[in-house]
């Protein structure tokens, strides 16, 4: 159900989350946008559906906020790209994130396995 | 390969060419994104159609994706230029702070010299801003109102401007002129008598139609203002509104004092309402009490002020109608005058004009508000002055730096920035001397206005919003000009050159700007201070006219008896008792009765002489009578030329005597004595009233006047049945104001029904006459002294620094056996070519400015030979001093020290 959910109309809600995804990918170095909107759809085995204009938005947003920073540089395949960069400011909001997202998903899931019962799901 | 994706690319995109460097890189980056995902579907086996489509599904609205990375990007990028300015004007702002402080002497010198210039622009442009540009308060839409004056021609005096007409002309200008007026009010203001008796003071009333107030768009403090209905002639309702003031004072401001009833001339006038503050009509005076056109004209005038065109006491004011020229409305207005002067009609027909409501644009400008357009003007060369001297010692500062400059510039700081530092300084001064200048402003204004202005509505501040503003303005200019000019200066700087030049940084060089600059200095102060001593010396001969009386030991008393009910001989009787009991007291010298009173009233009536079929026509009018007891010449200090006064014996049933003055006996027997001459005045049945005496002239009613024929007779003969009009003329003991108080007091007892006495030394009344004289010649010294002192200041600060550049070449002089003298000389010579070339330049704008101001000079040329000399010869004693102190202390130096340290 949720590959058919296109939740780039959603961006007000999911806007956190995607800003998260971003940073949490640039983590791992500098990569350029297409770089970005390929590690996230391939990671999440193509279950996040995110429009690509919504991912560019975020990072184009994300650097006008100082916690990512870009360059021009050459891609793999010998062309022009431009390359984010997490800033030091950019990995304290990623940590602080992960962690406030965890504790999100773990509040959520202790509801949703909950169970009158008592019986466990 | 790369073309054809790029095709691709634009296709799917559908976008325009764009020159714009973000919306360029957005694109770039979005075609990498899209060119890299359709070669690696179309890699992956896709038909081209195919992956085209599914790029597109994965991205989603490109259009919007560019506008949202467009927008985010441009945000961004403005904040960071922002900030980058902000560290930048921070940065300079901080160094500018910081080089003032290693430099606190040259600091102070250029805040003050700026304070001195924009602080007398301040003040002045206060003043003319209040007096002339500015509608009064609670006036809406002031630019649609307009004054109306009546111009007719006169044979033999030419065209009359007035703007004031009886009642009859206002009801024409109101109901005969279409609908060119959206409302049409008129007004008069006088002193009337609030109580009666010993208790009687003056009150300022404005008489108003109930128009007035829908007119100008007023509302009430409290209560309300009177209406048409309590306005109808021929005697409107006994209403009054209190001027805001009046009711703090005389109620302490307790709102019931609406419903209340006031004693005004006599009457019980009910308190309806309660102007809001400041209120004053269209006026620059300030009133106390308001009441209706039709309640005062009757107590005023007596029972003809609504039919008799020969009151000219009202000053009408229009408001136009929407849509309606000022020409449209004057020619409407213009027929209806006509229409009604259509009998009484001498020489051309007369005509309407408008003028605004704002003093600044009537066509009649009094003296003092002509003098203060003037004083604007000097406070704006005094300005020119600061601002040309505060260049020169930045220019001076901008040499002494020109290593440190070299040094930075040698660094790499950018030429662009170095600009912006001198500017940033340049405008931290400007700031600093304008902040000091509104203080000066503040307190200078507040000490003129007392002093100098005493029209000067006093609920107005000098300083407020528009000054402010004003002086901003001006400060900014000023620190621009400072500052750009000796920046553009040192952007000559070759690092080079200048770090290898040593010491003398920069080596002695003569600037031709800074020349200038003091040339200009000096040649404006010169013009100043030639005006100030035209208005002095006008002022001194103002102060030293010869008005034919002791003006400062007389004092005039006046009483309206108007008000009382009394019949023609009660009034007499209440003058003779008047006299005599103010004869009696010990504080008084002498008394008489007299019908007007110089400065304040003058009558003329029938006059015929032997020889003359009519009297010949003079600009001045007349010949103007006065009747008058045996004592008033010698009270009032005339001296007779020949013949004798009025003796006590010249009484009802004497032979009828007459005393003429010196221009009447020159007018009417040229060449020959009055003595004996006959006058027969009035119209009655001809009569000899023999002249027994010539009175020197006396001025009459204007400082400016030229001679005026008068003629006196004894008030207990009757020649002349002159209206009930008495005034004393008393010369006192003692202290003038003193007595002046006892004298009203003594005549408000005679009688409870009294309305107050109005007792006041004759000085009184000529002063207000005095007074722009006095402004301009205070204001043109003050101001003409500034620009001295900071032409002065400028002058030394450049010859100390040359000389203290020229310390070597003066040192090789002396060496070389060049004695100190020859040496001060030399220094000095520089100093005074500066000055006498600014001198002679200033001199020449005196003499073509003088034309301009000769109307506002009293009996001085604006070319006196003497005057301007003493100015040009101040300029150069200053020059000379302020040059003769460097060049004293440079010359000092041991020659060897001087030689020793290159």
């Amino acid at each position: 159900m949720f590959r058919g959910a296109r939740v780039a109309d959603e961006l007000d809600l999911l806007q956190g989350t995607l800003d998260l995804l971003v940073l949490k990918t640039l983590s791992w170095g500098p990569r350029h946008g297409y770089a970005v909107a390929r590690w996230i759809k391939e990671s999440s085995r193509e279950a996040l559906d995110v429009e690509d204009r919504a991912l560019y938005v975020a990072l184009h947003r994300l650097e006008a906020g100082g916690f990512i920073e870009s360059e021009w540089g050459l891609s793999e395949n010998n062309r022009k790209a431009k390359y984010y960069r997490l800033t030091a400011g950019g990995r304290r909001r990623m940590q602080r994130e992960v962690q406030r997202w965890s504790r999100y998903v773990d509040a959520v899931f202790g509801v949703l396995q909950s169970d009158p019962g008592g019986r466990s799901a | 390969m790369t073309h054809r994706w790029s095709g691709s690319f634009r296709r799917l995109l559908r976008v325009p060419r764009r020159e714009d460097a973000v919306q360029r890189e957005i694109d770039d980056e979005l075609r990498f994104h899209v060119e890299t995902r359709l070669e690696a579907l179309i890699a992956a086996g896709l038909s081209r159609a195919a992956a085209e489509a599914q790029v597109r599904r994965e991205f989603g609205d490109v259009e919007r994706a560019r506008s949202e990375l467009q927008r985010i990007d441009s945000a961004s990028m403005r904040r960071s230029r922002l900030a980058g300015w902000r560290d930048a004007i921070g940065q300079d702002l901080r160094y500018a702070f910081r080089g003032l402080r290693r430099s606190p002497g040259f600091a102070i010198t250029v805040v003050l010299t700026l304070a001195i210039g924009i602080g007398a622009n301040a003040t002045m442009f206060g003043i003319v801003d209040r007096l002339m540009l500015r509608a009064a308060p609670h006036v809406q839409q002031a630019e649609e109102l307009r004054r109306v004056y009546y111009e007719s021609t006169f044979p033999g005096v030419g065209l009359v401007t007035s703007d004031t007409r009886s009642y009859p002309d206002f009801v024409d200008l109101r109901d005969h002129t279409g609908a060119v007026f959206a409302g049409v009010a008129a007004r008069f203001g006088n002193e009337l008598s609030l109580g009666r008796g010993p208790e009687a003071v003056p009150v300022r009333v404005m008489t108003a139609t109930a128009s007035l107030f829908p007119l100008l768009g007023v509302q009430p403090f409290a209560g309300r203002f009177f209406t048409e209905a309590e306005d109808q002639p021929p005697s409107g309702q006994l209403v009054v509104v209190l001027g805001h003031r009046f009711w703090q004072r005389r109620f302490g401001g307790d709102a019931s004092a609406v419903g209340r009833s006031i004693d005004l001339q006599g009457r019980s006038f009910v308190v309806i309402g309660i102007a809001p503050p400041g209120f004053r009509g269209i006026d620059v005076g300030s009133f106390d009490l308001f009441i209706p056109l039709s309640a005062a004209g009757g107590v005023l005038l007596g029972n003809d002020w609504q039919t008799s065109r020969r009151w000219r006491w009202l000053q009408p004011f229009v408001r136009l109608a929407p849509g309606v020229t000022e020409a449209q409305a004057a020619e409407a207005a213009t027929l209806a005058f006509r229409r009604a002067s259509e009998g009484e009609r001498v020489g051309q027909p007369g005509r309407v004009r408008l003028a605004s409501v704002l003093p600044g644009r009537a066509p009649n400008q009094p003296l003092a508000y002509r003098v203060s357009v003037w004083l604007l003007g000097v406070t704006m060369v005094v300005l020119a002055i600061a601002t040309a001297n505060v260049m020169n010692l930045m220019l001076t500062r901008a040499a002494r730096r020109r290593r440190e400059v070299a040094v930075r510039l040698s660094l790499g700081v950018s030429q662009a920035r170095l600009l912006g530092q001198l500017v940033t300084e340049a405008l931290v001064l400007a700031m600093l001397g304008s902040a000091a200048a509104l203080l000066l402003a503040r307190f200078g204004g507040a000490v003129l206005r007392t002093v100098l202005l005493p029209d000067f509505p006093p609920e107005d501040a000098i300083v407020d919003g528009r000054v402010l503003l004003v002086s901003a303005v001006i400060a900014l200019c000023a620190g621009l000009a400072t500052g750009v000019v000796p920046a553009f200066w040192n952007r000559q700087v070759d690092p080079a050159l200048d770090l290898r030049s040593g010491a003398r940084d920069g080596g002695y060089r003569r600037s031709r700007l800074r020349g200038g600059l003091l040339v200009a200095q000096a040649s404006l102060s010169v013009l100043l201070l030639a005006g100030a001593a035209l208005f002095v010396r006008s002022f001194i001969h103002v102060l030293a006219l010869d008005l034919g009386y002791d003006a400062d030991r007389v004092l005039v008393g006046n009483i309206d008896l108007s008000s009382t009910a009394w019949s023609a001989e009660r009034k007499g009787q209440f003058w003779d008792d008047a006299r005599e009991r103010v004869s009696r007291l010990p504080e008084v010298e002498t008394v008489s009765l007299a019908v007007s009173t110089p400065f304040w009233s003058a009558l003329a009536t029938e006059l015929r002489v032997d020889g003359h079929d009519s009297l010949p026509p003079l600009r001045e009018g007349g010949p103007y009578i006065n009747a008058v007891g045996h004592e008033y010449f010698a009270t009032m200090g005339m001296r007779l030329t020949r013949g004798r006064g009025f003796e006590p014996e010249d009484v009802a049933g004497a032979p009828w005597v007459a005393v003429v003055n010196e221009t009447m006996e020159r007018l009417l027997w040229p060449g020959a004595s009055a003595l004996g001459k006959c006058l027969y005045i009035g119209d009655g049945p001809p009569a000899c009233s023999r002249v027994v005496g010539v009175v020197h002239d006396a001025r009459m009613d204007r400082l400016q006047e030229e001679d005026v024929a008068q003629y006196y007779v004894p008030i207990v003969q009757n020649q002349w049945r002159a209206p009930a009009l008495r005034s004393l003329a008393i010369r006192p003991r003692g202290e003038p104001e003193v007595v002046a108080r006892v004298v009203a007091r003594t005549m408000q007892s005679l009688s409870p029904d009294l309305p107050f006495a109005d007792v006041r030394s004759l000085q009184s009344l000529v002063a207000p006459q005095q007074r722009p004289w006095r402004l301009g010649a205070v204001l043109f010294l003050v101001f003409g002294g500034l620009a001295l002192v900071v032409a002065a200041v400028g002058l030394y600060s450049v010859v100390s620094y040359d000389t203290a550049q020229r310390t070597h070449e003066l040192g090789v002089r002396a060496a070389l056996g060049a004695r100190r003298q020859a040496l001060v000389r030399l220094v000095v010579r520089d100093g005074l070519t500066y000055a006498g070339l600014g001198a002679a330049l200033g001199l020449a704008l005196a003499l073509a400015l003088g034309r301009r101001v000769e109307s506002l000079l009293f009996e001085v040329s604006p070319r006196d030979p003497l005057l301007l000399g003493a100015a040009v010869l101040v300029m150069l004693l200053v020059a000379l001093i302020a040059s003769a102190i460097p060049a004293a202390r440079a010359t000092q130096a041991d020659p060897a020290r001087a030689l020793r340290s290159e």
